[in-house]
């Protein structure tokens, strides 16, 4: 139920907490919102439901002494948040999978900005108890983001009173990023995935060249439809709760370097990292050695925050070092020739890098690689036209894959969705991705048909 | 408030589908969709309407008119007549007065029910893919034994009375399988889902001699209705294709796309329903059934509909489907199980299907496990 896309959470968890919600007298809505974002929790992972609890009351106990700006409250709460997601990282990584929350990587990541927001602003009102512990706590945000700022909250329509013809369009407009993300999710990122699932089938070791740089494609549109879809339908929930919309991703493709790239790409995620580790150790600002220094260091927490295995850390390091060529090299070329190259970085080396991000497997990885370069050895069993049956059977979901990373269409559709035509085509998406979610739900080989 | 209304049509639409959808997946819950798995817990009832949409199956019919899938696809109109009923009208002649001794065949299926008959002698035995029969061949003579090999099954267990043309129609094979090389696969046929799409993709030597009809997410369901049959003469249904082509070999490889629907027994009565329209397509092979390959031990640790028991009992029951006449049972999980009976987990990456370079055990064990015809 914790997938925003399975029908148990669209048709019964979400229309049942929205209505109860919205009943709640709007000084206990916030109380509402945290019964209800326990129960999603519960439903998902109730092992850890008891530390996203403690997590939660250590975090608003200490906030009392962040607020009376004692540094000393702070860095207890920041050493107790990044010790809870490093010892949960290790541990799901080398003792076993199960061992690791659900969404832990995001609330600590809120509570460390929460803590740090506290601490900085010079607004004097206290924020209320079950204010701090819905924020913490909120469904549309605790299993994957996005990492919403507490300032975001503290300014929205949700905690104030409203009528119901304010929150009947709000609920509408909420829908239709839903809807979206939905689309994005079910019909894009779900089929890239079988996509790229076949190619592991086969075995990387065995894969032709072009089939290679398929399955990056692949892969890289897997990952960016699901988690823009994912951002979405959450941000979606969030506005017809009464909440700002969170943007995480913005056409990340169109970025003229990687640099721009990861300003468009988990958004959240960057801005969390630049406000809270890059510019505190002195960003660019201080140049040469130092802004290399808080480049590296930014971006192997990045990967280590992906994941604990060296994979991660493997990308976080590669992305470092192309960003790094930007900056140093390509400012150097003329002008021309330097967006052809850094554009090139976007589409030819960003999917790349997300090979690295895929493979967990150091050996499985250096064969992919073996593929993607195939100077070092000849594969021992290979269909040199294997892929020929991968574009015949997946041609229609990369035509529309491809063609939503040009801004103009997505953005399109947006603008004007409030016409009549618009809202007919995200009903009608909407609706088809309901229909495939739900052959699936009943039929497990739709999505894993052999 | 009538503003409010006009600015909400999603919403409004939405919640509309969504009730006429619950709607009809209760109707259909308690008719049409009566058999399908569903748990109400698990998934909202519309879940019910969209899969019935799927198979093209409207709620509004009761269970019995509903689930046309189960209904037989067999072509009455197809030219050749089918071997029971020229049993009828061919001049016969009693077995006993050819072969000496002989027990009318218990092992013989009969017509309407596709049961083994209610009684069977007590020394009787299930055959096993051995080719070991009931009979008692012992007692034969040199001379009748070559000449007569494996006819006697064929005679009607009530009458003992087997038609001529069979005495000069079919060949007698060799005892057991036996080793051939790869032209063997010359005038062979497979039909099967992504597991045969990778033989046929990973194996070169068998794939320059054989013909593969075979389509990922294939199943003894659909086998015979969906056109994914490619010959020179383009895409078309199994039996289309099978009218301008004659096989010696057909390998039959399905199964594992329908672990989740249906019973063991409603899945082998479709089977047999697919192995009688290919003889009488292709009235000069003999069929492989093959056995399901099992999964990693990972995947049926998975708990899912894909796992080990179910594809034992399932390939336990197809065992039974073969006569060792015109039809047997081979099975090449003997070429990649692990100790413990389970798929290695070294051969696959995700459990259900071998790697590129793990085909070749597969293909070894086919070549290793062949009926040779001895005309």
């Amino acid at each position: 139920m914790t997938q925003f896309s399975d029908l148990s959470f669209i048709f019964r968890f979400l229309p049942v907490m929205c209505v109860l919600y919205y009943v709640t007298p709007y000084r206990l809505r916030m109380f509402t919102l945290s019964i209800a974002s326990i129960i999603f929790y519960a439903a998902g992972d109730f092992r850890f439901l008891a530390l996203l609890l403690f997590a939660v009351i250590v975090n608003s106990l200490l906030a009392e002494g962040t607020f009376r700006k004692e540094k000393s409250f702070l860095i207890v709460a920041i050493l107790f948040n990044v010790a809870l997601l490093v010892t949960f990282k290790i541990l799901g990584q080398y003792v076993s999978g199960a061992l690791f929350p659900l969404g832990i990587s995001f609330y600590t990541f809120k509570m460390i900005s929460y803590q740090i927001d506290l601490y900085k602003e010079e607004d004097d009102k206290r924020p209320a108890m079950i204010q701090t512990v819905s924020y913490f706590l909120m469904f549309p945000q605790i299993v994957q983001g996005p990492i919403m700022r507490f300032q975001e909250m503290r300014e929205c329509a949700a905690i104030r009173k409203q009528a119901i013809t304010d929150i009947l369009p709000a609920v509408e407009e909420g829908l239709k990023y839903f809807a979206a993300g939905m689309f994005f999710k079910v019909m894009l990122a779900d089929r890239f995935s079988m996509c790229f699932n076949e190619i592991g089938q086969i075995g990387y070791e065995s894969i032709s060249t072009p089939l290679a740089y398929i399955g990056a494609a692949g892969y890289s549109l897997n990952l960016y439809y699901d988690f823009w879809g994912y951002s979405l339908m959450a941000a979606g929930i969030g506005v017809m709760f009464g909440f700002p919309f969170i943007e995480n991703f913005h056409h990340p493709y169109a970025a003229a370097s990687v640099s721009e790239f990861y300003r468009r790409w988990h958004m959240t995620l960057g801005s969390f990292f630049k406000d809270y580790v890059y510019i505190p150790l002195g960003g660019s600002k201080e140049g040469g050695v130092k802004t290399l220094r808080n480049l590296l260091i930014v971006w192997a927490l990045t990967g280590f925050w992906h994941g604990a295995s060296f994979n991660f850390l493997l990308w976080g390091l590669l992305l470092f070092l192309i960003i790094l060529s930007e900056k140093l090299l390509l400012r150097r070329l003329p002008k021309t020739l330097s967006t052809l190259i850094s554009r090139a970085h976007v589409l030819l080396l960003i999917p790349l890098t997300w090979v690295v991000f895929a493979i967990t497997d150091d050996k499985m990885l250096l064969s992919y690689f073996s593929r993607l370069f195939p100077f070092f050895n000849t594969p021992a069993v290979m269909n040199p036209s294997d892929y020929v049956r991968i574009v015949r059977d997946y041609a229609h979901v990369f035509i529309p894959g491809l063609l939503f990373l040009v801004p103009a269409i997505y953005d399109t559709i947006m603008k004007y969705k409030n016409k009549w035509y618009m809202t007919l085509l995200l009903y009608a998406g909407l609706w088809v991705s309901i229909y495939h979610a739900a052959r699936s739900s009943g039929n497990p080989f739709m999505y894993v048909n052999f | 408030m009538k503003e409010t209304v006009k600015k909400i049509p999603l919403l409004l639409a939405t919640i509309l589908t969504a009730l006429a959808t619950t709607f009809f997946g209760t109707v259909g819950r308690f008719g049409a969709y009566a058999t399908y798995r569903y748990t109400f817990r698990d998934t909202p009832v519309m879940a019910l309407f969209f899969m019935g949409l799927a198979d093209k199956q409207m709620p509004f019919v009761s269970a019995a008119q509903a689930l046309p899938r189960t209904s037989t696809v067999r072509d009455e109109s197809a030219g050749e007549a089918l071997p029971q009923e020229t049993a009828q009208a061919a001049p016969a002649n009693k077995i006993t007065d050819l072969v000496p001794q002989v027990q009318p065949a218990p092992e013989a299926v009969t017509e309407e029910t596709g049961e083994l008959p209610a009684s069977l002698p007590e020394d009787y035995t299930q055959p096993a893919h051995n080719l070991s029969y009931a009979l008692d061949e012992s007692t034969w003579d040199e001379a009748t034994r070559n000449k007569y090999g494996r006819i006697a099954l064929l005679a009607d267990p009530e009458t003992g009375i087997v038609p001529t043309q069979y005495f000069e129609r079919l060949p007698s094979y060799s005892s057991g399988f036996e080793t051939v090389d790869a032209t063997y696969f010359r005038d062979a046929l497979f039909i099967g889902d992504s597991r045969t799409v990778g033989l046929s993709m990973y194996v070169p030597d068998l794939n320059a001699q054989a013909t593969f009809y075979a389509k990922t997410s294939m199943s003894v369901a659909h086998v015979m209705e969906q056109p994914f049959a490619e010959t020179p003469l383009g895409v078309m249904t199994v039996p289309q294709a099978l009218q301008g082509t004659q096989f010696q070999k057909i390998y039959v490889a399905l199964g594992i796309n329908e672990l989740g629907s249906g019973s063991t027994e409603h899945f082998v009565e479709r089977y047999q329903e697919v192995i009688e329209e290919l003889k009488v397509l292709q009235p000069d092979a003999i069929i492989y059934i093959c056995a399901m390959m099992h999964v990693s031990q990972k995947k049926d640790d998975e708990g899912g509909y894909v796992n080990n028991a179910v594809i034992n009992d399932r390939n336990n029951a197809l065992s039974q489907l073969a006569d060792n006449e015109k039809t047997f049972y081979i099975d090449m999980n003997e070429a990649t199980d692990d100790a413990s009976g389970v798929l290695q987990s070294d051969l696959t990456f995700d459990g259900v299907h071998l790697k590129a370079v793990s085909y070749d055990l597969w293909y070894r064990y086919l070549l290793d496990h062949a009926i040779v015809k001895d005309y």
